[in-house]
């Protein structure tokens, strides 16, 4: 069949009309299409600032703050978080009622809220160490005009527990005394910031990596045993009462390695409320500190003398029956003696012996000797603040600087110095740093420093340290001035130490004194060095009747917290000797 | 032959426009399909995102929780409370050196 005329015209119109309606949606489609793609490539990046502004925000806060760990890795000082709470008392209607539905979560009285949301004032803090639960409850009350911030608070779980050697952090948790001050810059972190995506709701929809591990605080594993902290603050302290002292120190060190196992002071505070306490107790002064020695000095001045052979232990000195002039100056001893071995010198503490020693050794080798053993110079510890005690150029000394600085007398020295120096002999004659964190590790606990023994350089030969040991072991016998060291079943080898207190004018206090014991123990293989330090004590003042009896107390029960074994080793080195008074 | 010309032509116009229509069709249900699951992913997506978060949510809870128990624990630990709990609860005095006696 063929097309008619009219049939093919409507074809025709009908065509055009699909043209006419295809070029129309075609032409929408195209303004669509450009439209589209001004949005998706042109305005992308302003459109999609625009729109993640609406759902995404910037969070910034500080880390957590490292904890720190004793040798054990028992917390010695942690961090919890906290939610501070603060209002804005214009935005309080009716405070008196709003304090009393406050004070319901919050442990703050309702008066002290009252008072402090009638104030006037832009803002006011509620509870600045609220804890987490509190701030929740607070929060499902709904108040207009209270503000919540979360934070972190530092808890110190053992108290007064090594308190001078950790130190404190402040309410911004910045540290303000000892490790925390020190390490600050490692606990505290570095500020973190992350993004959290809201939906229409504002409910968080998305959070990003809350903070990357190295910006989290650090934590520090120190050497310090907290038992064996325990056990050395407990002793001082009844060191202390029992001879009404004012004050004083103990420090415990490994020898060999130069590892710290406790700094105690008394009287102590608790970092947990450090406002309380008077500042003064704040300071770690067994490194800020420094005080006159005493005779402990005189195991140096001898081993001086010995390194340079001038001396054997067996050697006579003339002790000149007590009384001994020098340099215009009268030198005394408490108990007199005619003549007296090297080695008896150190047994009972005599100040003429010493000062001979020092006179034949000179002054040059002496100061060389004392200055091989740490004195005058910083040890290099881990602490803020550490002293560098005070010893002279040997070139600025009179003939009776030399005299008095032998026994002990003219020179100042830290007790970290001493107890430093006295582990030289324990350990060879080889000086070891001392120190007290023993490793850093991560926010997972994962070690990213560990901090060995480091050797400070040789101060004397090994024999002439066996010589002093032998000594220092004979000054600790029955007859020597530091008997009331000795725990039965162990063998020690110390020395005491009495020193005058020098007074604000510079000048000697007739009835101030400072009691000294240093030693280490077992005699064959030291496994620990002991300082006590008794500041004024009223009852004696001798350092073998008011410092020995602690030294003891520490050894017996650190010992056995060790399970170190008691021996009869005393027996074999027993040294016989002449009876005379113990003493200084 | 002309009808069965016809005939062809009629039956191959709607052949092919059924084909296309079912071609059409089936293109439908996949876009339809895809549609679905893209918008049944996105669901999934979102909801996921909001099991994390609460995840986070609790797992900070949780962290806190250890590290509130970890003080505790220290504070318990700590010698000193030890000591007076062995003192005055059990009555136990820690030893003098005279007072022990080593078995050899």
């Amino acid at each position: 069949m063929k097309w008619t005329q009219p049939g093919k015209a409507r074809i025709n119109r009908r065509n055009r009309r699909i043209m006419l309606i295809g070029c129309f949606f075609t032409f929408c489609y195209a303004i669509i299409g450009l439209k589209t793609f001004y949005i998706q490539v042109l305005m992308d990046a302003d459109l999609s600032q625009r729109a993640s502004g609406e759902y995404q925000q910037a969070v910034e806060s500080k880390p957590r703050r490292g904890s720190i760990y004793d040798v054990n890795m028992k917390e010695l000082v942690v961090s919890t978080r906290i939610s501070s709470i603060g209002a804005h008392p214009e935005a309080i209607e009716a405070p008196a009622q709003m304090a009393r539905k406050i004070a319901g979560h919050l442990d703050v009285p309702w008066k002290t809220l009252e008072s402090r949301l009638s104030r006037d004032a832009a803002f006011v803090w509620l509870d600045r160490d609220a804890s987490p639960m509190q701030g929740k409850a607070l929060k499902g009350l709904d108040i207009e005009g209270l503000e919540f911030i979360p934070g972190f608070c530092r808890i110190y779980p053992n108290k007064t527990l090594a308190a001078q050697v950790l130190g404190f952090s402040g309410v911004d948790q910045k540290g303000l005394e000892g490790l925390e001050y020190y390490y600050d810059s490692a606990l505290k972190g570095n500020q973190q910031q992350w993004t959290i995506v809201r939906d229409a709701m504002g409910r968080i929809f998305h959070r990003g990596a809350a903070c990357r591990p190295d910006n989290e605080g650090k934590n520090l594993v120190l050497t310090i045993d907290s038992n064996i902290q325990y056990i050395t603050e407990k002793a001082l302290e009844s060191a202390i009462k029992e001879n009404r002292a004012r004050a004083g120190m103990a420090v415990v060190m490994v020898p060999q390695t130069g590892a710290i196992r406790a700094i105690a002071h008394y009287p102590t505070f608790d970092p947990n409320d450090f406002g309380k306490y008077p500042a003064e107790t704040w300071r770690n002064r067994a490194i800020s500190d420094s005080f006159e020695p005493g005779s402990t000095m005189k195991v140096f001045t001898v081993a001086a003398a010995l390194e340079a052979g001038i001396y054997n232990p067996h050697s006579v000195i003339n002790c000149e029956n007590g009384r001994y002039r020098t340099g215009g100056h009268v030198i005394k001893d408490i108990h007199p003696h005619e003549q007296l071995k090297v080695s008896e010198v150190i047994q009972y503490s005599s100040n003429i012996g010493a000062t001979k020693i020092g006179e034949q050794v000179g002054g040059k080798r002496l100061y060389e000797t004392l200055r091989a053993f740490g004195f005058g110079a910083q040890t290099g510890i881990d602490c803020p603040g550490e002293t560098s005690g005070r010893l002279r150029h040997y070139q600025g000394w009179r003939t009776v600087d030399q005299a008095t600085i032998a026994f002990g007398q003219g020179v100042t020295v830290s007790a970290v110095q001493l107890i430093s120096a006295i582990s030289a002999i324990a350990n060879q004659g080889i000086v070891m740093k001392p120190r007290i964190v023993k490793a850093v590790t991560d926010a997972n606990g994962e070690v990213i420093e560990t901090r060995g023994p480091e050797t400070r350089g040789r101060a004397i030969s090994s024999k002439v340290a066996e010589q002093l040991k032998s000594m220092m072991f004979a000054a600790t016998d029955s007859e020597g001035t530091g008997s009331r060291a000795v725990p039965p079943g162990y063998t020690v080898c110390g020395k005491t130490g009495t020193a005058q207190k020098i007074n604000a004018s510079g000048t000697y206090e007739n009835c101030e004194y400072n009691g000294l014991f240093v030693g280490f123990s077992p005699r064959q293989s030291p496994e620990l060095a002991v300082l006590i330090v008794i500041d004024e004590p009223q009852k004696h003042h001798y350092g073998g009747v008011v410092a020995a009896p602690a030294f003891r107390s520490i050894i017996f029960e650190a010992f056995n917290y060790l399970d170190i074994p008691r021996s009869l080793e005393r027996q074999h080195y027993e040294v016989a000797a002449p009876t005379r008074k113990k003493g200084a | 032959m002309a009808g069965n010309g016809k005939n062809d032509r009629k039956t191959t116009s709607s052949g092919i426009t059924s084909g296309a229509t079912g071609y059409f069709l089936l293109l439908l249900i996949v876009f339809i399909c895809a549609f679905f699951f893209r918008t049944w992913c996105g669901v999934q997506c979102i909801r996921t995102g909001y099991e994390i978060s609460e995840a986070e949510q609790r797992q900070e809870e949780l962290l806190d929780m250890k590290e509130n128990l970890k003080v505790e624990v220290a504070r318990l630990t700590a010698p000193e409370t030890l000591s007076r709990l062995a003192e005055t609860r059990f009555d136990l005095i820690t030893p003098k050196p005279e007072q022990i006696v080593v078995i050899p």
